[in-house]
């Protein structure tokens, strides 16, 4: 909505604190934009013809871009959920590693998968190139999923099955790292 | 002499969790409100802590009101409530919002029961 309102004198606190409102709302719609700050105006000037000082009314609201942010957020996280796209899932919760401890942990889980997938990848290339050397391997000391000096001191498990199971390991790896960040955004949106 | 400690003082929350518990709260009151009718946002504060007693920042309802919206839980609408009126955004509930509402009444109310039957175990 275009703010009907009649203008602030420019040097007043209300006018200042509205002015910084607007340019930290920035990366929402102009059409939000203008009716976050219309309706932001409102209350503050409802606040002041009751009689509350100004100074006092815009501390209750706290710093403009604290305010801000809390709008800017949600439209990042309601974009992000309705995004098909992993990576900007993945992008909005590492933004949030700051000041989140639930995005921290979704952040390292999706590490520690994406580190399996290159590991299977590297280990399905290495297949085609070296065959005789790389594969998951079972010795003495255990399994292991790999490349191996000596192949007569193991035993290969997969042979050329290794390329389907590789197939299906990062597929099942790509879904459960964006269930991760699915659930972890969700949870965000909701403490909003 | 008995040897039962006295229990010590319960530790003061910290502002992080009074913060979510207040906005699951103002939540539930919010939606309650609007079933009076549409109201404006600073009513609506104003309501939520004098009616409810919800101790509410000035700049928490909006954010608020912006994602019950968002979710479509609520409608909004601009209105002059009379020749020179300041224009004032008005909320009012939807049909997916009163749904909302009686489901987390249920809850609130299956929560304080059984919350108040173990308190009250303990005062006996």
């Amino acid at each position: 909505m275009t703010d009907p309102s009649p203008p602030l004198p420019s040097r007043s606190p209300l006018h200042d604190w509205l002015r910084r409102l607007r340019w930290s709302l920035a990366a929402l719609p102009e059409r939000d934009r203008d009716d976050i700050v219309a309706e932001t105006r409102a209350h503050l000037e409802e606040r002041v013809a009751g009689g509350d000082p100004p100074e006092r009314v815009l501390a209750a609201f706290g710093p403009p871009e604290a305010y801000a942010r809390q709008f800017v957020d949600q439209m990042e996280l309601a974009g992000a959920l309705g995004d098909p796209r992993s990576r900007t899932l993945l992008a909005v919760v590492a933004r949030r590693v700051h000041r989140s401890l639930l995005a921290v942990v979704a952040l390292v889980v999706v590490t520690i998968l994406g580190a399996a997938a290159f590991l299977l990848v590297s280990v399905a290339v290495m297949k085609l190139i070296d065959p005789t050397h790389a594969g998951l391997w079972r010795s003495g000391s255990g399994m292991f999923l790999g490349l191996v000096d000596d192949p007569s001191r193991g035993e290969e498990l997969l042979g050329w099955s290794i390329f389907p199971l590789a197939a299906l390991g990062l597929l099942l790896i790509w879904g459960v790292g964006r269930l991760v960040l699915l659930a972890a955004l969700r949870t965000l949106a909701r403490e909003r | 002499m008995s040897s039962r400690a006295r229990p010590s003082a319960a530790p003061e929350p910290s502002e992080g969790q009074r913060a979510q518990l207040l906005k699951g709260l103002a939540e539930l009151g919010l939606l309650s409100l609007l079933r009076d009718g549409p109201q404006y946002g600073l009513q609506i504060l104003d309501r939520l802590r004098t009616e409810a007693g919800l101790a509410l920042a000035e700049g928490t309802i909006y954010p608020l009101l912006h994602r019950l919206e968002r979710t479509g839980l609520v409608r909004s609408e601009w209105r002059l409530d009379g020749e020179g009126a300041r224009p004032r955004k008005y909320y009012d509930l939807t049909d997916r919002g009163a749904a909302e509402l009686a489901s987390q009444l249920a809850e609130w109310r299956r929560l304080s029961r059984h919350l108040n039957t173990f308190l009250e175990r303990s005062e006996s």
